[in-house]
């Protein structure tokens, strides 16, 4: 099954395109320092010091900052932030969205009425003001903060959805076996269960990762994160403090933008593909 | 038995889906309990597997309520000893598991096989269900096999842990015709060889002559007839195994030949009709059959029939 | 002009796919009379559902009639245009669908419904008059005139089924095919329509195709039987001659499918094995993996059909060289 879905995925054109476009940013990530012609925080070489706020050249291929740094070489250590936040607040989110609904779907009574309870409130608080509430309150400044942010206010949708597909899994004939077999409760939700909802838990991952990628953005970008940090975010705060649109740097906001922009477009191109693959209507066509 | 029913407001409503039924089942024999969809059946059968729990009443399996305290505690050996084959063949086994991981569950639960010897137990209960040759289906997929190899996988699964009673419901209606004899067949086969009880859910009337000791007739919720198989069918007391027995069609006679004694459909079970169940449309209806809910009356020795014109 | 209404020739028809063509619908011919009722029996996946498509021109996009003749009292229906035949269809011929319940569009009234078909086939009627025609036709399937502006919801399932076919009858066709219209209907609810189907057959004199596993109910109410299998008929003739006497050793399997309800009870054996995957369809008779009288000519060549008795018609070979009956 699970073999059966890699093979589906990779000869499936989008979901290929959004695989390569996340290696490539993997690889951008792991090989920084490689990549990079400068440190993120040098601003100067043997030549002395950089020259500040450069349009592109050969020696700084996307300019320089306000305070000199290589604007591209932030960008590419910049992958590295943007990258883990959204991928590690996309598990847990996915990991807590998983628990609860496994929880309330299959054992209803109960448990599943504080559940649901807690996860209307957080569905009708609207997130983004909820994001900015909450960081402001934080004053530890950092990426932890910013994940554990995001993930308390990014579970509640993919607890909706994965609950609701437990309960009709869990009223599926084949459950019913199960219970009539002695099956022990933990062995029919990890084997009975969860085998059927594996392609909706990775789109819950996937869409939590985008989100948490683009909220950790608006977090930096309206300076509740860590400015200091080298982040797709803080560069986009930084570009915006300096008022790089007025002074039409192109250079310094747009490659931040388009990088947020294709790291959510390989996620949403994944999350394409799951439903293409786990829903053979689709596939056909 | 009653089942509670939540309905808006949280007040909380009965659907009366089984009532007062009692029947005893005995060991090696099959039960048909026939009736109509909405009639109860297999509420019986999910009550009886336990995956329902009556409002009220009793179920004893040898000697022991299975409701009660001793069979909750022992709830492992309830389950080997009762186990149930569904209606639909590939909605009751996993997609995403392998024949081999359907049929190694029952042995490893039950502790009936050590590890080494799943592979050959599980080709011994495939040969039984006639999949031969087992390598050829031990490592399928449920969807890569038809609907009557699906439902002997399924026979297999539950015959697996040597049950006492096995609870099939409608077993066969959802299979092409002519593969239906043959499941009955290899239902009637493990009767014989195992000794196994069957209690056999359907709406096919005929079907259950071909394969019951006794048929139990089954009309909103309540028994209404039960007896012998082949009496219920050629000498039926109640008015409705009557119109059962007229809607059911026959070959051997021309179609004008037998027409309906009534009309109407089951009756709502959140609130059923006074008195008896049957009576807005019974063709033999009395004025107190609206007031009176009829007991089984003993016809003889082993049948009985719910109907006020048996009074004794 | 006789009296025949529907006659099929050589039709093949069925779907095309990824992996090929599935001939659904192979070489089937058969002749319909005005007012007779002409029952065809399969399993699943035997193609009588793309039959009934066909003749209806209902096929979905990726399906087709590659060839063969319907010829529906003198018209060939394969040459008709899109709008030729719709405005055939309905007119002439109607069909009640199996899944008919749910055929019905739930936010619309079964009156607006019934005066919406009526309207689209008959330019100029009064909405007075549709009305009326459709409380008539309500009337006869026995659903009160106070019905009429329910809701789909609010009717049994029985008594949509009978809206149906009162839908399907409102044009006066000649021709109503029926696609299993009982089967997800309890026992005396099917019996019920059954009977009120068999009431107005023999008022109005139409010609019915009634299609459905259930053999044992097809020989009671068909004049004519059709056996199909694989997407081929393989035995057709008088329904109570098939019953009393199946030739082909499918029909003699499927007869031995049904347990009866009196009479002594008999060990039956049905038919063990599963039918071809009509995307690679065997050279032969399609039946062959299955038969317990396969002889080797059976495995590469398929036989015509050969006439015993009158109009009592089976394609084995088994009936090739005699004249008369085993």
């Amino acid at each position: 099954m699970i073999k059966d879905m890699l093979k589906l995925f990779i000869t499936n054109r989008k979901a290929l395109l959004g695989v390569i476009i996340l290696s490539i940013f993997i690889f951008i990530a792991v090989f920084a320092p490689l990549i990079a012609p400068y440190h993120p925080k040098q601003s100067s070489d043997q030549e002395g010091k950089f020259q500040l706020r450069a349009a592109p050249s050969s020696k700084h291929l996307l300019g320089t900052s306000h305070a000199g740094y290589d604007i591209f070489s932030r960008l590419i250590y910049g992958t590295r932030l943007s990258l883990m936040v959204g991928i590690v607040t996309g598990v847990i989110t996915t990991f807590i969205a998983l628990t609860l609904g496994l929880l309330g779907g299959y054992y209803g009574g109960v448990i599943d009425d504080i559940i649901s309870f807690i996860n209307n409130i957080f569905l009708v608080i609207p997130s983004l003001p909820l994001i900015i509430v909450i960081a402001s309150y934080i004053t530890i400044r950092g990426v932890w903060p910013i994940i554990f942010v995001l993930s308390f206010t990014g579970w509640a949708w993919g607890t909706r959805v994965i609950r609701s597909q437990v309960l009709t899994v869990r009223e599926r004939e084949f459950v019913k076996v199960a219970e009539v077999l002695g099956e022990k409760p933990l062995v029919i939700v990890f084997r009975e269960i969860l085998p059927n909802i594996i392609s909706l838990v990775m789109a819950t991952f996937f869409t939590s990762t985008i989100a948490a990628v683009i909220g950790e953005a608006t977090l930096e970008f309206i300076g509740l994160g860590n400015i200091s940090a080298v982040t797709w975010g803080t560069m986009l705060y930084w570009a915006q403090n300096n008022a790089a649109l007025l002074y039409n740097a192109w250079w310094w906001f747009l490659p931040p933008g388009l990088f947020i922009g294709l790291l959510g477009t390989s996620f949403a191109l994944m999350n394409f593909a799951i439903d293409e693959i786990s829903n053979p209507k689709i596939r056909k066509r | 038995m009653h089942f509670p029913v939540k309905k808006f407001g949280r007040k909380e409503e009965y659907v009366h889906a089984m009532d007062d039924i009692s029947f005893s089942l005995y060991q090696g024999e099959i039960l048909a309990i026939v009736g109509e969809s909405g009639s109860g059946k297999t509420t019986t059968a999910n009550v009886v597997a336990k995956l329902h729990r009556p409002t009220s009443g009793e179920i004893y399996f040898n000697g022991q309520e299975i409701y009660g305290q001793e069979v909750r505690k022992n709830n492992l050996e309830y389950r080997k000893n009762v186990q149930m084959i569904f209606q639909d063949p590939f909605g009751a086994l996993n997609p995403t598991h392998t024949i081999r991981g359907i049929l190694e569950r029952p042995f490893v639960i039950h502790g009936l096989a050590e590890r080494s010897e799943l592979e050959a137990k599980i080709k011994e209960v495939l040969v039984q269900v006639g999949l031969e040759p087992p390598e050829q289906f031990i490592d399928k997929f449920p969807h890569e096999l038809s609907g009557g190899q699906l439902q002997r996988i399924n026979i297999a699964r539950a015959i697996s842990v040597e049950p006492v009673l096995l609870l099939a419901d409608e077993p066969t209606s959802m299979l092409d015709v002519s593969i239906r004899i043959i499941i009955m067949n290899m239902i009637k086969k493990f009767r014989d060889r195992d000794n196994i009880s069957y209690l056999y859910i359907t709406h096919n009337l005929a079907g259950a002559r071909y394969i019951a000791d006794r048929i139990g007739v089954m009309y909103a919720g309540m028994l209404m007839e039960l007896g012998p198989a082949d009496e219920i069918i050629q000498n039926a007391y109640h008015p409705y195994t009557q119109l059962l027995r007229s809607a059911a069609p026959q070959p051997e006679k021309d179609f004008k030949e037998n027409k309906l004694t009534t009309q109407g459909e089951i009756p709502s079970l959140v609130n059923p009709p006074s008195g008896c169940r049957f009576h807005p449309r019974c063709p033999k209806a009395m004025p107190e059959c609206s007031k009176k809910l009829p007991e089984m009356y003993q016809i003889n020795e082993k049948h009985r029939v719910r109907c006020l014109l048996y009074r004794q | 002009m006789s009296d025949k209404l529907l006659e099929v020739q050589n039709l093949i028809a069925g779907y095309q796919t990824k992996m090929g063509r599935v001939l659904a619908v192979n070489d089937v011919s058969f002749e319909l009379k005005k007012g007779e009722l002409i029952g065809i029996a399969g399993e699943s996946g035997c193609g009588k559902s793309t039959l009934a498509y066909s003749i209806m021109n209902l096929l979905e996009d990726n399906g087709a009639i590659f060839s063969g003749e319907i010829n529906f009292s003198g018209d060939n229906l394969v040459d008709f245009s899109a709008k030729e035949i719709k405005q055939f269809r309905w007119q002439k011929m109607s069909m009640v669908f199996q899944s008919a319940m749910n055929a019905l569009n739930p936010v619309m009234k079964i009156s607006e419904q019934l005066i919406d078909a009526l309207k689209a086939h008959q330019k100029g009627i009064s909405e007075k008059e549709a009305r009326k025609r459709a409380e008539e036709m309500l009337e006869l399937v026995d659903i009160q005139k106070d019905r009429l502006d329910a809701y789909p919801h609010q009717l049994s399932g029985g008594m949509k089924q009978r809206v149906m076919i009162a839908m399907a009858m409102i044009l006066n066709p000649d021709l109503v095919i029926m696609d299993e219209p009982t089967t997800a209907l309890d026992v005396v609810v099917q019996r019920n329509i059954i009977e009120k189907i068999e009431d107005l057959r023999s008022e109005f004199n139409f010609s019915i195709i009634f299609i459905t596993h259930d053999l044992s109910l097809l020989v009671e109410i068909s004049d004519k039987l059709a056996i199909m299998y694989a997407g081929k008929i393989l035995e057709i003739g008088p329904a109570a001659k098939i019953y009393s006497n199946p030739l082909h050793p499918y029909t003699k399997g499927l007869m031995n499918s049904f347990p009866p309800l009196t009479g002594e009870i008999e060990e039956m054996s049905g038919i063990e094995g599963k039918p071809p995957d009509l995307l690679n369809p065997p050279a032969g008779c399609p039946f062959y993996p299955r038969c317990e009288k396969r002889m080797e000519i059976c495995k590469t060549e398929m036989p015509e059909f050969k006439e015993l008795e009158n109009e009592h018609q089976v394609k084995c070979y088994l009936y090739q060289g005699s004249d008369n009956l085993e």
